[in-house]
């Protein structure tokens, strides 16, 4: 059966080295076929055997264009995005753009298993303040209160946050598995099997699709993750981002010094293998539960959101600053009620740096990403000969 | 020849191939009855019909012999050799089997990669639900883990040390539901390949050709046949393709998982008699009852197995369907008619 199908073939693509010359060999298996065919059309005279063999030409000359435009395409787009000026400091050392993506989705999903972990910390540290209880009794005579109740109500945003934070690992994961593929499969084994399939009249739709899927996922999936990054880079270096670049942890000090407060990042062990240490900007203060009693102290009033970002929008830049440092600073941290307002006023400062990594990188990327993708197979397919509705995908997004 | 190959022989050539003689030969009957009754009547229209779905009838079973040749061809071709053409290593154990074959077990292995990332999310969340509802109670005035200030009563502050986890199980509901998601859309894909394997779309074939000659239904059945053939011939092989690729989109050669800990149902511990100890050694030990040894807390890796299972289960088996969608749309437009596929598209 091997020699009936490299017989088909004609000629084996095993000892091709990239696709390129896989392509080529395809191309000139599909070439050859055709050649078979008007052969055999012309040896016995039947007319639609040649009319169909040059119908097929004209379709095979179609997709040769396509494979000449993807080779120029693939060249330039390299040569742009390995340069570390343009796409990151990242993409340093890669030589081809799909290299420079996933170094550039290694680097978004270890920023964002470092985010969850901080966000994990806070909501672990709010939690316990919240649920605290003081009890005090002799003899079964006495009294049990829950005075930390206003720390209850900082779960709920960090729940929410930690969806969406955790949505955004999903969406960034699935984009490195798709680059996986397109890596590996989409030029040596998906480009040659939708070229050949292509060739046949009763399976030209498929083999249309399949070429289609091979070029856009090779070529506009990483260029779509390499864009997505340029832009949220030029965004990060605007003045008009300074309200989100709110750092969220502080640096791991160098030589593995172990800093109190550090935590480790939640394992990511696939593909990257690293654990990422990372030490949160923010303390949250501790509550006592028998410290019920509202504040007794008059005259300091909570203050308003606005005043506090007022005052912390411009010190939080620094790393090393405490955003409740900047919050105890405009209240009072008298009593437990103060305490859960300013560990509220302080997260609140510190949504703004999640939600940046989050919804830009982890969230506006891939899906400018798979929007491109969607909208290449779509105009690849109809170039080549079989337009297909890829809605169904596109949901997907 | 694989089993499945066997089955759908003895289908095809028991059950299909004598129903669709059968059919061919009513149909011939037919035309010939029409021409010889338009000869008879000197009725141009009647004997030009005729001639034409005397043309009509051969390239129906033209069809039907390309599809025979197809599922020969993907009954004998070894999915080894396929990979060996493509230069591809090949895929663990199994590499003798035919197409078919293939493309069943990539959908079946698909179904083991899916629930094992429900598993490592269930695992997760279970645990997280038992360690947020463990509590503490520190008495005042302590001594170790002991305190006088419970010696007549309980005076003290209780809290839970583990804390909430609430910000993890949020991001875990959310792809516990989609790794759900995942494995019944795969299983659905899977079914839609068990009753075309069964034979489903071959009693489309008798009737396809029938019905292409009938007056006004040739469109039925061009989009009969078409499903025939997109069914029997794209999608099983794209499916086959995609089975080449397991070891990176199921992770074959790991045992089916990204993740280096095997999380399910027999790994949870039983507590039957711990519960002494628990109170005792804090909350560190009942923490590593569930988090010990291979079974390392791993949430994000848990949401990363899931987002990986949604891309090789969902997202794949979809573009082969779609691919098979485009074939009876092409297929159709050569057997003569246009269909409007949107609304099955809709159904991917």
């Amino acid at each position: 059966m091997k020699k009936l199908l490299l017989l088909l073939l004609l000629i084996p693509l095993a000892f091709a080295a990239s696709w390129q010359e896989i392509a080529a060999i395809a191309l000139v298996t599909s070439a050859i076929l055709l050649g078979i065919i008007y052969g055999v059309g012309s040896g016995f005279n039947i007319n639609e055997l040649q009319a169909l063999a040059k119908e097929e030409a004209f379709q095979l000359i179609a997709t040769v264009v396509l494979v000449v435009v993807l080779v120029g395409s693939d060249s330039i787009i390299n040569a742009i995005s390995v340069n570390p000026q343009l796409a990151g400091e990242q993409v340093t050392g890669t030589s081809t753009m799909q290299e420079a993506a996933n170094a550039t989705l290694n680097s978004i999903l270890t920023d964002l298993s470092g985010e969850m972990a901080v966000l994990s910390y806070y909501d672990h540290r709010v939690a316990i303040e919240g649920s605290k209880s003081g009890q005090c009794n002799v003899l079964q005579v006495g009294y049990g209160v829950s005075g930390c109740g206003g720390f209850s109500l900082v779960n709920p945003p960090l729940s929410l946050a930690g969806s969406i934070l955790g949505f955004s690992i999903g969406e960034v994961s699935a984009m490195k598995r798709l680059l996986a593929i397109s890596v590996e499969f989409s030029m040596q084994l998906l480009l040659p099997f939708g070229i050949l399939l292509r060739t046949l009249k009763f399976t030209r739709g498929a083999g249309g699709f399949i070429i289609a899927v091979a070029i856009s996922l090779h070529l506009l999936l990483p260029a779509g993750v390499l864009f997505n990054n340029m832009l949220v880079s030029e965004f990060r270096s605007n003045e008009a981002s300074a309200e989100y670049r709110i750092p969220i942890t502080k640096p791991v000090a160098a030589g593995g010094i172990r800093l109190p407060g550090m935590i480790t990042a939640l394992p990511v062990n696939i593909d990257l293998g690293t654990k990422t240490e990372v030490v949160p900007t923010m303390t949250i203060p501790e509550c006592t539960p028998l410290d019920a009693i509202p504040s007794l102290i008059p005259g300091i009033p909570i203050p308003g959101p606005a005043s506090i970002w007022e005052g912390a929008k411009t010190v939080l830049e620094d790393v090393n600053t405490d955003p409740m440092t900047v919050v105890a600073g405009v209240m009072s941290m008298e009593t437990n009620e103060d305490r859960a307002a300013a560990t509220y006023f302080g997260l609140r400062l510190l949504i703004r740096g999640f939600l940046f990594g989050a919804l830009l990188n982890g969230t506006l990327g891939p899906v400018i990403a798979l929007l491109m993708v969607m909208a290449g197979i779509r105009a690849f397919s109809a170039a080549a000969g079989a337009e297909v509705d890829v809605s169904a995908i596109a949901r997907f997004v | 020849m694989t089993e499945v190959c066997t089955e759908l022989s003895k289908f095809i050539w028991e059950g299909v191939m004598p129903l669709t003689a059968y059919t061919s030969v009513i149909l011939a009957a037919i035309i010939g009855v029409s021409y010889a009754v338009g000869n008879a009547l000197s009725n141009p229209k009647l004997t030009l019909w005729s001639k034409t779905e005397a043309v009509q009838m051969v390239i129906s079973i033209a069809s039907v012999v390309v599809l025979l040749g197809f599922m020969n061809l993907f009954c004998t071709i070894q999915v080894g050799e396929l990979a060996t053409i493509f230069s591809k290593p090949l895929p663990g154990a199994g590499n003798d089997m035919d197409l078919y074959a293939a493309a069943d077990t990539y959908l079946v292995n698909a179904q083991t990669y899916a629930y094992k990332a429900l598993s490592a999310i269930r695992y997760h969340l279970e645990a997280y639900s038992v360690l947020s509802s463990f509590n503490e109670f520190q008495c005042d005035f302590p001594i170790g883990r002991f305190a006088l200030g419970c010696l007549f009563g309980n005076s003290g502050q209780g809290f839970p040390p583990f804390g909430g986890y609430g910000a993890l199980m949020g991001a875990l509901n959310v792809f516990f539901n989609t790794a759900l998601m995942t494995l019944f859309t795969v299983m659905n894909f899977s079914m839609i390949l068990s009753a075309t394997l069964g034979g489903l779309v071959f009693i489309f074939i008798p009737f396809g050709i029938f019905m292409r000659s009938m007056p006004f239904m040739r469109t039925f059945g061009s989009l009969l046949i078409s499903l025939a053939i997109s069914f029997m011939v794209v999608y099983p092989l794209m499916l086959s393709v995609l089975y080449l690729m397991s070891d990176t989109l199921l992770d074959a050669k790991n045992g089916f998982t990204p993740l280096s800990s095997v999380y399910n149902e027999n790994n949870f511990p039983q507590y039957e008699g711990n519960a002494l100890g628990q109170s005792m050694m804090g909350e560190d030990y009942t923490k590593a009852q569930y988090f010990y040894g291979g079974n390392e807390e791993n949430p994000v890796g848990a949401i990363v197995f899931a987002a990986y299972a949604f891309v090789s289960a969902v997202f794949l088996p979809s573009v082969a369907m779609l691919a098979t969608l485009a074939t009876i749309g092409y297929t159709t437009r050569l057997l003569g008619e246009e269909i409007d596929l949107s609304r099955i598209m809709q159904l991917v």
